[in-house]
């Protein structure tokens, strides 16, 4: 290979002359150096094609700078052509090279030197070329072994992805399918709630307009009345019965009055509450059973229930207030003047009847009395 | 006028700073031991140096540069005066156009400057300035204004004496130490500082890796100070550097063959004085007759000769000034000294005070190829001509030339005798280091 970087390390001026005039000729670059250090240290370590060294160097041995240059990462794998000289190759045929793997003999012939730098040239050249071609093929069946495998890896690869696809889809679907779900059942149930809420509430509502309004026309009749019966009772006790019959009337009346007013009060609030209550439950459970499809089954009481619950918890009791308020108002307006005139003409009625009473028994305590005044003095 | 003194009294930019104001032309000598450099200084300028290796290393960088090929720059070398080569071939270049003048000029610049620093790293030394006209080489001269070099010398003056407390001689080896992989990692960042590190062997000097490197000499000096303060690397005495690897390339040769070059004499000798060796004398005449050695290389004659000088002088007691240190390792201390300059031949060993050729030899023989081996064989007989001139002047120093041409022509009779080689023309190369 001409060009080729030689290094030349020999203690001798004459033998590095000698080399480096031979193999200079040949057509290599050639460097000298006197000791092994030298060649340790050499710049041009990387690029040198053969380092021909002297075995018995000054202070570092030629075996003890091939091995610094074997452990080298700059020069590891630079060919080492070791010289030896003859009068110390013989006595030491057999020694091993310690990492030269060639070696020539002191003296040598200029043909012996080219053939032998020409030969690890060569060789190395070859090693090289081997190796590359080595290299190329281990490439190759690395290319293809990593192909296949790559090709194993993106099947499985992708054979999980489309089964955690599948499955993501799938849990989607769910999850979408279950929100829209309980998105409908919300939307249902909100609708049917409210349905339910404001018959509930009607009925609430008009259950405790009746019991309103009745405890209204009561309380109202109970205010007639006791006017009517104070100012008919004044008006008889002013007209006719002394202070004490009056009184006692008075005391009777309103016995009578308060007693029967609350019997009847207690008697509609035990038929309506019962009543409500009973019919709640039997429309959401009507609402339940038609309503919620298969699936929401299992989320849907406790939705509803809850959803009921907190309704009727919170917003019923609002609701049947407003309602009741408005309710009553309204019924109020329409219906009390009504029924107060009828409870009115009732209890003028009645009133008038015990009026009769009341003076029938006025009549009998009179002529008790009459009889026992006429009847004591004698 | 002259002026003179030593280089402790005053450094070298005092003395540079003298010349320029009073605008004196002449040369400046420079000298620490052996050392010698002569600067030129033409009113109150530097132009030039004496240093001869100029050309030499102006042309290593042209090397670098790609201008001129390496082969051509050997070829030259080996010729009898390189330096007025170089400077032939660098005019040749300018003048075909190749070098740009101003590249040259900077050139030369750097090595004056390199030079100045040199001598600012020395520890001691002495100047003397003569006063009179230089003639110059007319390729390589080129003017280096002092005050700018004076006032980086100013600068780097205190970094030189940085380096000196780390480095207090060039004759220091430098020497690896065990270091971490964290090391390694970090000084693998630095290639300025690898090619400093590449250089060091375990023998080589300071001087020496300054020499190799082609870097200024306070470029290397700022290196291995980094080197040593990072705890890379060491200096160590160059008698125990030399010892550890003497001990080393015993292991390569052999004791039996140790003695292969050494002298006759001290064969003839060690047999002549005993009882035996005089008897083998008398009843094995042929014998002895055999031991001259036929057709022996060039190489193995010069180093003949260098051991039978070196012998000789050592009889005589010229290195005995040694200290227990350096006993029984003159010649490898003097041989070293020598490698230092030309390291291509360090495959010749001197052990036991003997140089030893035969492995080189064998190197050379199995390569076996005169493109690879003509200019390293040049180069060792180069080294070793080198190293008997050293020892003839060495030895002319001590006992006289008359003596030391005494001592030289016994030798090469000697040589003559007992070998036989027509390639070596051992009388002329004699002749011409007695003229030198």
């Amino acid at each position: 290979m001409q060009g080729a970087k030689i290094l030349i390390i020999d203690s001798s001026s004459a033998i590095q002359d000698m080399a480096s005039k031979i193999l200079g000729e040949a057509g290599y670059r050639i460097f000298t150096a006197g000791n092994g250090l030298a060649a340790l240290s050499f710049p041009e370590i990387k690029s040198v094609s053969v380092i021909l060294i002297d075995k018995e160097l000054d202070t570092l041995s030629g075996e003890e700078t091939i091995k610094l240059l074997r452990t080298d990462p700059e020069s590891f794998n630079v060919p080492i052509l070791m010289m030896i000289s003859e009068e110390i190759a013989k006595e030491r045929e057999s020694e091993d090279l310690k990492g030269a793997f060639h070696y020539i003999y002191k003296p040598f012939k200029p043909e012996q030197l080219i053939e032998k730098v020409k030969n690890i040239i060569e060789e190395e050249e070859i090693k090289k070329k081997s190796e590359e071609f080595l290299q190329q093929a281990a490439d190759k069946f690395m290319e293809e072994l990593a192909e296949s495998k790559i090709q194993k890896a993106v099947a499985q690869k992708s054979q999980i992805i489309v089964e955690k696809c599948l499955q993501n889809v799938v849990s989607l679907v769910d999850k979408r399918a279950k929100q829209e779900v309980e998105e409908k059942v919300t939307a249902l149930s909100e609708e049917r709630e409210q349905e339910l809420v404001k018959q509930v509430v009607h009925e609430v509502a008009r259950s405790m307009v009746d019991k309103l309004a009745e405890r209204k026309v009561t309380e109202v009749m109970e205010n007639v009345l006791k006017e009517s019966t104070d100012k008919t009772v004044k008006k008889a006790a002013d007209i006719i019965v002394p202070t004490i019959v009056r009184e006692k009337i008075k005391d009777n009346v309103e016995n009578i009055l308060s007693r029967e007013v609350t019997l009847k009060v207690q008697k509609a609030a035990e038929n309506i509450v019962p009543d409500i209550s009973n019919k709640i439950i039997t429309i959401v459970e009507n609402v339940t059973q038609k309503i919620v499809p298969k699936i929401s089954r299992d989320i849907m009481p406790d939705l509803i229930k809850s959803s009921v619950t907190k309704y009727i918890e919170k917003t019923v009791p609002e609701l049947i207030q407003k309602s009741v308020t408005t309710e009553t108002q309204k019924y109020f307006n329409m219906n009390a003047e009504k029924v107060i005139k009828e409870k009115i003409n009732r209890f003028s009625r009645l009133f008038f009847s015990l009026l009769i009473v009341d003076f029938v028994l006025l009549l009998g305590v009179i002529g008790l009395l009459i009889y026992f005044i006429t009847k004591i003095p004698k | 006028m002259e002026l003179e003194g030593s280089l402790k009294s005053f450094n070298l930019l005092e003395i540079l700073q003298f010349l320029s104001i009073g605008k004196l032309t002449g040369t400046l000598t420079l000298s620490k031991g052996l050392k010698e450099i002569i600067l030129f200084i033409r009113t109150g300028k530097v132009v030039y140096s004496s240093q001869m290796t100029m050309g030499e290393k102006i042309c290593r960088a042209l090397i670098e540069k790609e201008l001129i090929q390496r082969s051509r720059f050997e070829n030259i070398l080996l010729r009898e005066n390189p330096e007025r080569e170089f400077s032939v071939l660098v005019k040749s270049l300018i003048d075909e156009n190749k070098l740009d003048k101003m590249i040259l000029e900077d050139l030369v610049k750097l090595f004056i400057e390199d030079l100045v620093w040199e001598i600012l790293l020395w520890d001691g030394g002495n100047f003397k300035f003569n006063h009179g006209p230089v003639e110059l080489n007319p390729v390589l001269a080129v003017e280096v204004d002092i005050e700018s070099l004076c006032i980086e010398g100013s600068r780097r003056l205190e970094d030189c004496k940085k380096f000196l407390a780390v480095i207090p001689t060039i004759d220091l080896v430098p020497t690896l130490k065990q270091v971490s992989p964290k090391i390694i990692d970090s000084l693998r960042q630095m290639t300025y500082e690898w090619k400093v590190l590449s250089l060091i062997n375990g023998y080589r000097n300071v001087e020496s890796i300054i020499e190799q490197s082609g870097s200024g000499v306070f470029e290397i000096h700022r290196i291995l100070a980094f080197l040593i303060t990072s705890n890379v690397i060491d200096l160590t005495p160059p008698e125990e550097a030399y010892r550890k690897l003497e001990t080393r390339v015993k292991g390569y040769i052999g004791a039996d063959k140790l003695n292969v070059v050494s002298t006759p004499q001290s064969v003839e000798n060690s047999v002549a004085k005993s009882v035996t060796g005089r008897l083998l004398q008398v009843f094995q005449p042929a014998k002895e007759k055999e031991t001259v050695q036929k057709k022996v290389s060039a190489l193995t004659i010069f180093a003949n000769l260098y051991n039978q000088l070196f012998d000789k002088l050592e009889a005589k007691g010229i290195f005995n000034e040694n200290t227990v240190e350096t006993q029984g390792i003159a010649s490898l201390l003097f041989w070293q000294g020598i490698l230092n300059e030309y390291p291509r031949v360090d495959l010749i060993y001197s052990i036991n005070n003997h140089l030893y050729v035969e492995r080189f030899e064998k190197f050379i023989n199995y390569i076996n190829n005169e493109r690879f081996t003509q200019n390293c064989l040049e180069e060792a007989k180069i080294a070793l001509i080198k190293g008997i001139k050293q020892l003839y002047k060495l030895g002319s120093d001590s006992v006289g030339i008359k003596q030391m041409n005494k001592f030289i022509q016994t030798v090469v009779q000697d040589i003559k005798v007992r070998f036989e080689n027509p390639k070596v023309d051992l009388d002329s190369v004699v002749n011409k280091i007695i003229q030198q």
